[in-house]
């Protein structure tokens, strides 16, 4: 990739401060209250299934929905009331949005001209901004005359040539087919590293909040579920809902024995029990669910005597490319999900009917307090 | 196969019912030309004393001035009034918006009679009846229906993201209106300006109702004259009128075709 | 910005339409308010009695019966004409479609007076149909081919013709394809699939096109005195003499009052009906 002229674009970022802000739409609460600080320069994702507040969040920070309560700040400066106009951010909207009576240059130019730039600068900023995306030979093109690609990219450009002092993405990438989201993905990262304008995505699409986000804000029902670094969010999720929500994971419903010290006893419904560290804002005794993920769940034959935490018969494997999945059945609601090592042969060892035995670390499981029936949400 | 020879019946009957609706239009050109002195067909030798009789007569003139007059001022004032509105209720939601919308199509569906009978009967309590200003007020309210839907046809293709990007961009509500949506809205503006006119152009029974000695449009110049003479005149007359509709359609149909428009 | 001051915006955006449309609603109110005066301009004493007269009077009478026969023949006459060809421009596919669709639209855009022109050109004593039998051998002499119900009939579903082919096919786009298709696929012949799918489903089109051809029809006053020459009294033709000849206006006022009440009730009844059918 050529070294990017980041001249172009960087302004540096600033903080955006969201401190209990609510939005209300004909009685229904999209946003319930919720508060958030962005460090200048940081890439926020705001991550959730569709309805979750997030769209309406990330308007509210543009100045395109006006909060019900609570305060907006941008660089310290409350925003509330302040227009979309002269807030100074960009935006790329999931349909992009470009002016369709436009070609690439006008519509990259476009910000600028709103702003009085005198036109010569105008040019050097809207061709460096074009050669940053990499549409240099287009600037007479109109949108309809480029791929989706492309059109993503003026998009991006359009709304970064105007040195925005915050950058929000509203599913960007979404309208994008898997290959070319990942590489913009990489070329979105790159850009808004080496420009240093603090970035809210909103997406749908947990991989993509994974993979670009400094840190992630998971949303549901209008509220803050968890925020953590990708990592936090992966290993440590706050409850079920970010479990479910973020990777595959294995949520067993379990009781715990009265806390001895700081060990307790697990016993599941089939019978197995096992001793783990007590999770320190855990009452017990309680009814939890035990959560591990499938690459930390160890199989070995089931040498004789069942070992391991739970044992059982292997129902079926699913190849899923890069991963294989074994579902064994260890007399629990559900089938634990285990991935199998990458090397062929480890796969093929393992057959559908097979006795196994299931271990994992104690640091690789996480004890959840049991939701009661019909709160937990199955998105 | 049976069904091949049942679409065959249905094309042998809507190529009958274009000729039915061709045919009164089509006939009025051979009969202009006719040098009968009495309208009929097929049409006697060929003339165009009916055009240069239509030309002499000064009162023919004059209703076609009071008409384009008339429908360019009301065209004009629907338009504006047409685009605000349409952006109204096609941009936001709130309480009474679709009886608003039925309100505002009502003067489209209002038996016509009705509506000259009334609108006469205000005009005259406000001292407007045969009056130009009466008579352009009820030519707004009767044109605005159409400028409301076409310029509402075209702004419902233009997406909501594309006025908050311009928005996050900088541009002020003055300069999204005159940046982005006036040129995007252009087409819908032109065809809802074409039809504005033309329904103007044509009103009848309203301007039946309203107009009157010394302020005469020409569907009422010409309704008066066929009631005392026979001759090709209102024919010669009718054929420019034609010309007239075939340019308009011809123009709406390569703005944004006729059939968005009036769908 | 969509939500700030934009009540006060909706309402300055409206405001222009609202105030234009507020003559209409004056003009409504004085016309309803008249047709219970004795006399207007002057005694401004209220009073049944026009409608008292109106009912009174067997001439108006059998306007009114006029009225309401030609409204609902034409209106007949256009749906039994309008759907198939509405059918034709939505599901017939031919590059002739929109050809044809030209075709029925662009009368709307061609004066009502130029349309009558033609009719009684095709339909006058000398004209063309009169001609044309005539050269066959058919007849000897000219038949009487105007001044005749029928003849205004024709003339009227020429004018609205095309409101109903559009109300129509605009409906019958809206059905997918694959409805009718499922339809087929568990067991429905196409004649059934019509009868049983499509014509249910595309009846609120027929509904509104019935509407505005209703009310359009009984509110018409050229194509009826033209094409009917006296022999076609309709409430349009009294409600013009009684306003613009005779200067009798509580008296118009009480015929358009009940002209407009018919075209209501019709409405009210054909929106019941459609709601009947599509609740089933």
């Amino acid at each position: 990739m050529q070294r990017l002229n980041i001249e172009a674009v960087a302004a540096g970022g600033v903080a955006v401060e969201i401190d209990g802000v609510g939005k209300r739409y004909q009685g229904v609460e999209a946003v319930r209250a919720i508060s958030l600080s962005i460090v200048p320069g940081e890439f926020v994702s705001l991550l959730g299934p569709s309805g979750c507040g997030k769209t309406t969040t990330l308007r509210m920070i543009a100045g395109l929905e006006v909060p019900d309560s609570g305060t907006i700040r941008i660089g310290g400066a409350v925003v509330n009331s302040t227009p979309p106009w002269s807030r100074g951010i960009g935006m790329v909207f999931q349909s992009y949005a470009l002016f369709p009576h436009m070609t690439v240059f006008e519509n990259i130019a476009f910000g600028l001209k709103m702003r009085g730039e005198p036109a010569q600068n105008i040019k050097t900023a809207v061709d460096e901004a074009m050669a940053l995306v990499h549409l240099s030979e287009l600037p007479d093109r109109l949108p309809s005359q480029l791929s989706g690609g492309q059109r993503q990219r003026v998009a991006l450009a359009r709304a970064l040539v105007i040195k925005p002092r915050v950058l929000l993405l509203d599913e960007p990438l979404g309208a994008l087919d898997r290959k070319l989201r990942e590489q913009m993905q990489v070329e979105l990262k790159l850009i808004q590293r080496q420009a240093g304008v603090t970035t809210v995505l909103v997406t749908h699409d947990q991989e993509e909040a994974l993979t670009l986000s400094d840190r992630i804000v998971v949303m549901s029902s209008g509220e803050i579920v968890q925020i953590g670094s990708p990592s936090d969010i992966y290993n440590r999720p706050a409850n079920q809902f970010v479990a479910d929500f973020v990777g595959m994971s294995n949520l067993m419903r379990a009781r715990t024995s009265s806390a001895d010290g700081d060990r307790v006893s697990v016993s599941f419904p089939n019978g197995r029990s096992y001793v783990t560290k007590a999770e320190g804002n855990l009452a017990h005794p309680s009814d939890v669910d035990v959560f591990v993920r499938p690459e930390s769940v160890k199989l070995a034959p089931n040498a004789g005597s069942p070992s391991g935490k739970l044992s059982g018969t292997v129902e079926h494997i699913v190849y899923a490319g890069a991963s294989t999945y074994a579902h064994v059945s260890v007399g629990l609601a559900k089938p634990v999900v285990a991935s199998l090592s990458q090397k062929p042969q480890d796969s093929n060892a393992i057959r559908i009917g097979d006795e196994l035995s299931l271990d994992w670390d104690e640091t690789d499981a996480l004890l959840m307090p049991a939701l009661e029936a019909g709160a937990r949400r199955t998105s | 196969m049976r069904s091949r020879a049942r679409l065959r019946y249905l094309d042998a009957f809507v190529a009958a019912i274009v000729v039915f609706l061709l045919a009164p239009i089509v006939v009025v050109l051979p009969s202009a030309f006719s040098s009968d002195v009495a309208l009929s067909f097929p049409p006697q030798g060929f003339s165009t004393r009916w055009f240069e009789n239509l030309l002499s007569r000064g009162e023919f003139l004059s209703a076609a001035r009071l008409s384009i007059t008339v429908a360019f001022l009301a065209t004009a004032i629907s338009l504006i009034v047409g685009l605000f509105a349409a952006y109204a209720l096609f941009r936001f939601d709130f309480w009474g918006r679709s009886a608003l919308e039925a309100l505002f199509m009502t003067p489209l569906v209002f038996p016509a009679i009705a509506l000259a009978l009334s609108l006469a009967m205000v005009m005259s309590t406000a001292g407007l009846l045969r009056d130009f200003w009466g008579l352009l007020i009820a030519h707004v309210l009767i044109t605005m229906p159409y400028a409301i839907r076409t310029i509402g046809a075209s702004l419902r293709e233009i997406s909501v993201a594309i006025e908050d990007a311009a928005l996050t961009l900088g541009a002020r509500p003055a300069q999204l209106f005159w940046y982005v949506m006036l040129p995007l809205l252009r087409p819908g503006i032109a065809a809802g300006a074409i039809f504005s006119f033309i329904i103007s152009m044509d009103e009848f029974t309203v301007s039946l109702f309203l107009t009157g000695p010394g302020l005469t449009t020409l569907p009422i110049e010409i309704f008066n004259y066929a009631e005392f003479n026979s001759d090709p005149t209102i024919a010669s007359i009718s054929v420019i009128l034609i010309l007239i509709s075939c340019i308009a359609v011809a123009t709406i149909e390569r703005l944004m075709g006729l059939r968005r428009v009036l769908s | 910005m969509r939500t700030v001051r934009s009540k006060l915006l909706i309402a300055l955006l409206l405001a222009p339409a609202v105030l234009i449309s507020m003559v209409m609603i004056a003009a409504i109110a004085t016309t309803l308010g008249i047709s219970f005066l004795r006399q207007f301009p002057g005694d401004l004493q209220v009073t049944l009695a026009n409608y008292i007269a109106f009912l009174s009077q067997p001439f108006l009478l059998k306007a009114a019966y006029q009225t309401m026969a030609l409204g609902l023949v034409v209106t007949a006459i256009c749906v039994v004409l309008g759907y198939p060809v509405a059918w034709f421009l939505v599901k017939r596919d031919t590059r002739f479609r929109n050809a044809v669709f030209l075709i029925v639209l662009a009368p709307l855009l061609v004066s009502i007076v130029v349309r009558t022109v033609g009719w009684i050109i095709i339909l006058g004593n000398e004209g063309l149909v009169n001609a044309l039998l005539m050269s066959l051998g058919v007849i000897d002499s000219s038949l009487q081919l105007m001044r005749s119900f029928w003849t205004v009939v024709v003339g009227l579903v020429h004018v609205l013709l095309p409101f109903m082919i559009l109300s129509i096919a605009s409906v019958l786009s809206k059905i997918d394809d694959d409805v009718i298709e499922a339809a087929m696929l568990l067991g429905a012949r196409p004649a059934t699939a019509f009868l049983k799918i499509t014509l249910p489903m595309s009846m609120q089109g027929v509904a509104a096109g019935s509407i505005i051809v209703f009310a359009l029809t009984i509110g018409t006053y050229l194509t009826p005195i033209w094409l009917g020459r006296g022999n076609v009294n309709v409430l349009a033709v009294s409600i013009h003499e009684q306003a613009l000849i005779s200067v009798e206006w509580p008296a118009a006022a009480t015929s358009a009052v009940l002209l407009t009440i018919m075209a209501l009730v019709f409405m009210a009844i054909f929106l019941a009906s459609i709601r009947r059918m599509t609740r089933r």
